[in-house]
């Protein structure tokens, strides 16, 4: 199953802000560090009721790939279709 | 997929996750298909089982978001009273095969997926000893 295409191109940070705003999701910060580059990067740990919660490494920038979207959509039991729609919606 | 030939080296010199939360190993050996970036620009990695997912921008932060997730997903099910691990199924089959075909192809032209196995070593009884992490190919054609 893969993820529509729009996807490819949501960051890290709207892919989080689409699953707390439509989806109830909670991201808590384990720990936040920063790359030789400069780039902060963090542990988060996601959770929804009904489902485990799940870690994340935390790029805020950087572009979700299809495959890790579809994954945390998998794991949160979220729709695909109706999550893409999310996305245009945007 | 717009990666070149893979190379083995960056895997090869034994990537190490720097992180430092204290966990045991639950299980010995991971297989993971390592897909080089693509149009998104990142590094993926599909653990075969239990299935999860990383990426990151190359192949240090890969092993950094791998260990993450795996990390997390052991303190949630052992704060649950879980085996960790005990409630996810495997991957999808699709990336059984592609593990397959990267492990029997590496190094062939086209070939671009690279078949790893990861390792962590055995639990630690010292609770600020940070798990390590080892990361290396199983290509049989390589």
């Amino acid at each position: 199953m893969r993820v529509p295409a729009p996807h490819e191109s949501l960051r890290q940070r709207e892919f989080l802000a689409l699953l707390t705003k439509g989806y109830g999701v909670t991201v808590e910060a384990l720990g936040t560090e920063r790359t030789p580059e400069g780039v902060e990067v963090g542990s988060v740990r996601l959770a929804r009721a009904g489902f485990d919660p799940v870690g994340l490494h935390y790029v805020p920038e950087q572009t979700m790939h299809w495959i890790t979207t579809t994954f945390y959509l998998h794991w949160f039991g979220i729709d695909p279709e109706a999550f893409a729609r999310q996305v245009d919606a945007r | 997929m717009t990666a070149g030939p893979p190379t083995a080296g960056p895997l090869l010199a034994c990537a190490q996750a720097p992180y430092t939360r204290s966990v045991a190993a639950e299980s010995p050996e991971y297989r993971l298909l390592v897909i080089p970036p693509d149009a998104a620009g990142v590094w993926v990695a599909v653990c075969l089982d239990p299935y999860l997912v990383a990426q990151g921008a190359d192949i240090d932060e890969l092993a950094h978001a791998f260990a993450t997730l795996w990390t997390a997903q052991v303190e949630a099910d052992r704060a649950a009273g879980r085996v960790p691990f005990s409630r996810l199924g495997p991957a999808p089959a699709e990336y059984h095969a592609r593990w397959d075909r990267a492990a029997e192809f590496f190094g062939a032209r086209g070939a671009t997926e690279w078949p790893v196995r990861v390792a962590v070593e055995p639990a630690s009884p010292e609770p600020a000893r940070a798990p390590r992490w080892h990361w290396r190919l199983d290509a049989t054609a390589a």
